[in-house]
């Protein structure tokens, strides 16, 4: 078993990836590791979480949906608040968090986004209800 | 023995400082006693360039934008939050102000500058009806907003809203108005073009007067518009009553005291005696005066004076603006770019006025304050979005250009079921802390809803689509009057009309207590009217 630390720097590679497509750099995964403090796994089903997040990065979006509707105010989900916190206020994200115009290709990537949006959310909710991890 | 001060004014906010300057103008003398935290670790970081240019360059940015503590990453329920360099406005006040409530969220300050320090800078000059309704002599407040102005710089220009916000106001007490960003140009023209259909159903739409600097004056600047007005105040191009105090502190017969939270006063002959706590620590302070000043905010006032006359137990009004927020998405402006130089704070404003062409007055209206929405970050937004946060984000930073942020207050009249007192708390340094109850009757709610839903239909109508409505907690405007309501009769717990205390002989309240009634349009600009028209009345002038 890795250490708390060790799980925290993996943890920050996997969200960075899952929630902007890059891996964290050395800064990025340093703040993560510190703003873990500010969210520490209190229940049995949040260390289940975290350990299904460590243990299946391909899932991210689906826990981190279906927790939006059945824990939206648990560790995990602010863990993933934070890191999105994290990425937002790091300079070389800057264009992908600031709003800019678009065409009706972005329209086309907006409808899409937010269905696939909606799909987490359907699967997140059954996983995360019927998978023991509430 | 100790110094005798000539007046004690307590506090360093809006009202403190309005005060503050005309007892020094009018040749008082002045002491001002003040807790004063302030900002010294984040100050420093924040670059004095726009928020695009901070955003792409500053690799620090983390430290002010999310605070090294990660204070500034809200979680729970969505609620008003400062950004990490305002956080020193609210230091310290769990500990010091305690206040215990299952309806009322209430916001104090014990920094430098008060809750000033985070103040949107929307002013009002209310109608006639307004202050006569808050127990104010109309003449003397109309001549006090005129030195308010002045001394402030107010943006303003004449419009739909001037009969709710600029009365008595003429052309000589305000600089020109804040420029529109695109997308609230867009949305204005909106409204210019169902003007006629909208003002006939009392609604009218225009630029709130706002308390920024558009021409450089004295060491202010001219706002940039660099969308960082959350972030620093760099320039004072917005006003904050530190603004006031730093300079007051320069003057000769102004004497400073940081450090020293004030627990009661009473009166010994002919003299006002405050006791003080050092809040680093040390003995209690004894502080003699010829005038006391209570400029500690409404629920401050109400809290030393429950405290220092034996009111424990007993039941002050309390008035607050009922507070909902609705974003909305203005469609016309999706797949619009958001232009680099804009402002952060409210460019529109909206009012709903039930009484419109039937009886002419003001009294029961609306206001929307209207934002667009950028320099307080994304994932606080897709926060509130009941997706994941991957999706939720890319969502809102696609919206973000059309998105409105529609902040709605109602006024507050008074009732039973709106009251604090004081009780004990032997947790706490003072020994004591405010309960607070504030529900709206069955009346009051109906009222707001029906008027939510013509300014909702006002707001489709101009292409702008509420996504939800969120109803805040009583106090969550942070607007606070009431408490010891001006009267002309000599009645305990109320203000006489030139700001006295009742059953005192010299103790002065200046800031909102006094209020017998709250326009939904904010108190802030009237605060500090009536603080300069009390003020006066101690320099003898008026």
């Amino acid at each position: 078993m890795s250490s708390a630390g060790e799980q925290r720097e993996r943890a920050a590679e996997l969200l960075a990836r899952y929630l902007v497509g890059a891996a964290a750099d050395e800064r990025e995964t340093a703040l993560f590791v510190r703003a873990c403090e500010r969210a520490p796994l209190t229940t049995d089903a949040e260390r289940r979480q975290w350990a299904t997040l460590l243990a299946r990065p391909w899932a991210i979006g689906m826990l981190d949906a279906g927790l939006a509707w059945v824990a939206p105010d648990g560790a995990l989900r602010h863990r993933v608040l934070l890191m999105l916190a994290i990425l937002e206020a790091s300079p070389r994200h800057a264009a992908r968090f600031l709003p800019g115009p678009f065409g009706p290709l972005g329209c086309l990537r907006m409808g899409w986004d937010t269905a696939l949006g909606g799909v987490r959310v359907v699967l997140g909710n059954l996983w995360v209800r019927l998978g023991g991890l509430r | 023995m100790s110094r005798l001060h000539d007046c004690l004014v307590v506090g360093s906010g809006i009202s403190a400082a309005q005060a503050a300057q005309t007892l020094l103008e009018g040749g008082r003398r002045v002491t001002i006693v003040d807790v004063g935290h302030d900002d010294e670790h984040y100050r420093a970081l924040v670059p004095d360039t726009d928020f695009v240019a901070a955003r792409e360059e500053d690799e620090e940015q983390h430290r002010y934008l999310l605070g090294d503590d990660f204070e500034g990453v809200p979680w729970g329920p969505a609620r008003h939050t400062m950004t990490p360099p305002r956080q020193y406005i609210t230091a310290e006040v769990d500990e010091w102000l305690r206040v215990r409530s299952e309806t009322f969220s209430a916001m104090e300050s014990l920094g430098y500058g008060g809750l000033g320090s985070g103040w949107g800078a929307g002013c009002g000059a209310y109608p006639d009806a307004e202050l006569e309704a808050m127990g104010l002599d109309v003449p003397s407040i109309r001549a006090a907003y005129r030195v308010a102005a002045q001394r402030i710089g107010l943006a303003a220009e004449v419009d739909d809203l001037s009969p709710y916000c600029l009365s008595g106001l003429d052309a000589s007490d305000y600089l020109p108005p804040m420029e529109l960003d695109e997308g609230m140009a867009a949305f204005h023209r909106a409204y210019q073009r169902r003007r006629t259909r909208l003002r006939s159903r009392g609604v009218p739409l225009a630029r709130p007067p706002l308390a920024v600097l558009t021409e450089d004056r004295d060491q202010r600047r001219a706002t940039r518009y660099q969308d960082m007005e959350f972030w620093t105040d760099a320039g004072n191009a917005v006003y904050r009553p530190r603004v006031t105090v730093d300079r007051l502190r320069e003057h000769e017969g102004c004497d400073y005291r940081p450090g020293l939270f004030v627990t009661r006063f009473s009166e010994e002959g002919e003299h006002v005696v405050v006791e003080a706590v050092p809040t680093a620590g040390g003995d209690p302070v004894r502080l003699e005066a010829r005038t006391l000043v209570l400029a500690t905010g409404t629920l401050g006032s109400a809290r030393l004076a429950l405290r220092s006359l034996g009111g424990e137990g007993r039941h002050l009004p309390i008035l607050t603006n009922p507070y909902a927020l609705a974003p909305c998405l203005h469609l016309r402006r999706l797949g619009k770019g958001m232009q680099r130089n804009k402002t952060s704070m409210a460019q529109l404003a909206l009012f709903h006025d039930p009484g419109f062409g039937n009886h002419g007055s003001p009294i029961g209206a609306r206001m929307l304050s209207i934002y667009t929405y950028r320099s307080l970050m994304l994932f606080k937004l897709a926060k509130e979005a009941p997706l994941d946060l991957r999706s939720a984000s890319r969502l809102m930073q696609r919206l973000a250009p059309a998105l409105l942020i529609v902040s709605l207050n109602h006024p507050d009249t008074p009732s039973e079921a709106k009251y604090l007192t004081l009780e004990r708390d032997e947790g706490s340094p003072t020994g004591d802390r405010l309960m607070i109850e504030h529900r709206c009757s069955d009346e009051e709610e109906r009222e707001h809803r029906a008027s939510e839903k013509v300014i909702f239909r006002s707001l489709r109508q101009l292409g702008a689509y509420p996504l939800r409505r969120q109803q805040l907690e009583a106090g969550a405007s942070v607007h606070y009057a009431g408490c010891l309501p001006i009267s002309s009769e000599a009645k305990d717990w109320h203000l006489a009309p030139d700001g006295r205390l009742h059953g005192t002989r010299a103790v002065y309240v200046v800031d909102g207590s006094g209020f017998r009634y709250l326009p939904s349009n904010g108190l802030t600009f009237t605060i500090m009217a009536w603080a300069h028209q009390t003020a006066l009345g101690l320099t003898g002038s008026r």
